[in-house]
């Protein structure tokens, strides 16, 4: 069995996120619950606690109550084309159970739709299940660089929802905060980026399975020093792994694409399944969304950019494009898509994708089905002998 | 005009859009087609073209299956198999506006599956209850009107616009007044489907033609709520178990229809403030949960007794409103059965046990 080679930072993690969790169960402060791609640097110049439900969703998948959960969220009328992560998390809820019980309920919810509509959707009835406000981002889908119109609706909105953050704390947001905590996000997500970029080493220091638990605190915790510190750490040891050539599996031999959210009840089985093969994830399209960097000198209008133009709000050239350049910078020999069932936004388009990074680059791939929480729609054997078959086509 | 020449003309306007609007084109017309109910009409219209609504392309096959995850809805998918396989070759452009996830995608996938089909695209935003999503829906409306005049090869002139406001406003007074005549779902729902398959003026002077219907002993007054429902088979398939449709929330339908475009001030900002107000559908932000309470308000008003939800399978955005919905009208004592609709419509036998124990519950409360 391949054994996940961890940084040393890695258990720093657990603390970070043990304490995270533990402030958010027991703390007086105000809690909000956000989506991954919202403005989350807003709630933190304010003082508020910010939740994830999706971390908490990847957590119930890898936790292996994905399952139970889904089926939970079918008997409440929520049918299996709605997202999984918001299934599990709204049953959760409901029957206060998960790896750590329900979250604690939020006094206010912050959504963003660059990821996908189904955010608001989803948070809509959470807003109505908990009687608490809802601050809603709408990004519109990007063709590339952000127009004046959308800049102007963007940085009004951002506008609006700092009042009504005021307004629903009673105390107005303090905008020099604001810009230091803007700061400290765009220095962590530079940290982040590095990282990533040290992937392209051969060996690769850093496999898909690894990002994927390392991007806990870039997703949860961007803008606080705690977040900064930890990439600082992390960008030393991942150095220090390349300067050694040493690789996040041993004998690399085929370097992989992953693209989309994992299967995760199946995280460490599958990728520890490649690992075995020589197969190493060099790159993947979903933890590399967490890269924006603000413009301090431009605070608002940088923010309005950076959140409209993250990788699912792209029209398919550009995120076509994105791809072909994975492949390329990360000298890349097969590419594996995980068309997953809960994700419309992200998945339509891609076979288009998978067609045109082919075309460009001659590389090949598969595409797997599944889902990244719902168990149902995933079946082992299938995807592991379909692996097994590309990695084969690869020699 | 006769009634029945001018119903046999509405239905055949709904089984076939595609041969007069051909014809036309081959005349020399021009045609647009348009995704949603979100997209202005007027506006089109007043480009010199026929909006043409896509509802129904052909069964999804190796188009779709090419570009598309069986989980996308069969109404994208047909569209997509209509648009790669040339059934819409006649249109001169195809407007697809932000909706939801699918669609979005799709527009960028209909100019592969479809080599040299024009597709213009309209940013309607999600957040439709702030002055900041107003003013950027009229930006939004004055760049689709500078893509249709550079399509069309002319301006629109403003009193263009005004003329094709205030017809489109006309037909949607007509389409009350028919509701208020009763003339039974098949013919109601046809005469809300061809007005977005043919144009207004011809519209209009069928409307006018159709005459009142009656309103048998023993019908069972239903609520019909969902997305796009352009088969009238459903509708067909309701009266077989006596129902009659006395209130939509549907995007082909009332969402489409209801509410007319100011025809004072600047038409644009009339255009804007129009069709963001309107009654949302689940693609947009809700933020009063308007969709429950006029859901109620028109059950109420229209007398009736339960609700058919009719709505397009592996719908999220639907998929998500239901729960709630349902609940609403468990705790008011309304029943209710839910359909899932694929294309080809096939009436399953699951829906057909439903909708015949929804029938069995309102017969003993008659």
């Amino acid at each position: 069995m391949a054994k996940r080679l961890k940084l040393p930072c890695e258990k720093t993690m657990k603390e970070v996120m043990t304490a995270y969790y533990t402030e958010a169960f027991t703390s007086d402060k105000p809690k909000a619950w956000v989506t991954s791609g919202a403005p989350v640097e807003l709630l933190l110049a304010a003082g508020v606690i910010p939740i994830f439900p999706e971390n908490y969703g990847a957590m119930i998948g890898a936790q292996h109550l994905g399952g139970d959960l889904c089926s939970a969220a079918g008997d409440m009328g929520f049918d299996d084309c709605v997202c999984s992560y918001a299934r599990c998390t709204i049953a959760s809820t409901e029957r206060g159970e998960g790896p750590l019980g329900a979250l604690p309920a939020p006094d206010l919810l912050l959504a963003c739709n660059n990821g996908c509509g189904t955010m608001f959707k989803w948070y809509e009835v959470l807003s109505r299940r908990f009687g608490v406000p809802l601050l809603f981002f709408d990004t519109p889908y990007c063709a590339g660089e952000p127009t004046p119109q959308d800049r102007a609706y963007l940085v009004r909105q951002l506008e609006r929802i700092l009042s009504e953050l005021g307004d629903i704390l009673g105390a107005e947001v303090d905008r020099e905060r604001l810009w230091e905590t803007l700061q400290i996000s765009s220095d962590t997500a530079k940290l982040w980026t590095e990282i990533q970029g040290l992937r392209r080493a051969r060996p690769s220091p850093l496999n898909s399975p690894d990002m994927f638990v390392h991007m806990a605190l870039i997703v949860t915790l961007r803008g606080t020093d705690t977040a900064y510190k930890y990439y600082q750490d992390m960008l030393a040891q991942v150095r220090e792994r390349v300067q050694r050539g040493e690789g996040a599996v041993e004998n690399e031999r085929y370097r992989l694409l992953w693209d989309h959210i994992p299967p995760w009840y199946a995280l460490r089985d599958l990728f520890d399944f490649c690992a075995e093969q020589g197969a190493c994830f060099a790159v993947d399209t979903y933890t590399n969304v967490w890269q924006g960097e603000f413009d301090i000198a431009r605070p608002l209008e940088s923010m309005a950019d950076c959140y409209q133009m993250i990788m699912p709000n792209l029209r398919l050239p550009l995120r076509a494009a994105m791809y072909v350049d994975y492949i390329r910078d990360y000298d890349i020999d097969g590419y594996v898509i995980h068309s997953n069932h809960s994700c419309k936004s992200y998945c339509l388009g891609e076979y288009e994708i998978a067609r045109r990074i082919t075309a460009e680059t001659g590389v090949r791939g598969i595409i797997l089905e599944a889902d990244m929480v719902d168990p149902k729609f995933y079946s082992e054997a299938q995807v592991k002998q379909t692996i097994q078959a590309f990695l084969e086509s690869l020699d | 005009m006769q009634h029945s020449e001018a119903a046999e003309r509405v239905i055949d306007i709904v089984r076939d859009p595609h041969t007069p609007l051909r014809a036309a084109k081959d005349a020399g017309g021009k045609v647009a087609g348009y995704f949603c109910s979100y997209v202005p009409v007027e506006l089109i219209h007043a480009a010199g073209f026929t909006p043409l609504r896509m509802l129904q392309g052909p069964a999804p096959g190796d188009v779709a299956g090419a570009y598309m995850q069986p989980f996308c809805c069969s109404f994208a998918r047909s569209l997509l198999e209509g648009l790669g396989g040339g059934t819409y070759d006649y249109l001169s452009a195809v407007v697809m506006p932000h909706t939801c996830d699918t669609i979005r995608n799709l527009s960028d996938l209909v100019e592969t599956a479809a080599p040299g089909m024009r597709v213009m695209r309209l940013m309607v935003p999600t957040t439709t209850h702030t002055p900041e999503a107003v003013d950027f829906m009229l930006e939004e409306l004055a760049a689709f009107q500078r893509e249709l005049e550079e399509v069309a090869g002319k301006k629109i002139a403003d009193g263009d616009l005004r003329e094709s406001i205030g017809l489109y406003n006309r037909c949607r007074s007509a389409l009350d007044e028919l509701r208020k005549r009763r003339p039974g779902n098949r013919l109601l729902y046809a005469a809300y489907l061809a007005l977005q398959l043919t144009g207004p003026e011809e519209w209009l002077d069928l409307a006018a033609s159709l005459a009142p219907g009656e309103e048998g002993a023993g019908v069972k007054r239903v609520a019909v709520v969902g997305g796009p429902v352009p088969q009238l088979d459903i509708f067909d398939l309701l009266e077989e178990y006596g129902m009659l449709v006395a209130w939509d929330d549907l995007c082909t339908a009332s969402r489409f229809a209801a509410g007319p475009v100011s025809e004072d001030g600047e038409p644009l900002r009339a255009l804007a403030e129009r069709y963001l107000g309107r009654q949302p559908c689940p693609t947009k932000r809700d933020p009063a949960n308007r969709r429950e309470k006029k859901m109620m308000r028109g059950i109420r008003e229209s007398g009736a007794e339960g609700v058919v939800f009719a709505q397009q399978a592996f719908c999220e955005f639907h998929s998500f409103d239901y729960p709630g919905l349902k609940k609403r009208l468990d705790a008011e004592g309304i029943p209710s059965v839910r359909l899932d609709l694929e294309h080809p419509f096939q009436p399953t036998g699951q829906m057909r046990t439903r909708l015949q124990a929804l029938s069995e519950i309102l017969s003993e409360g008659m």
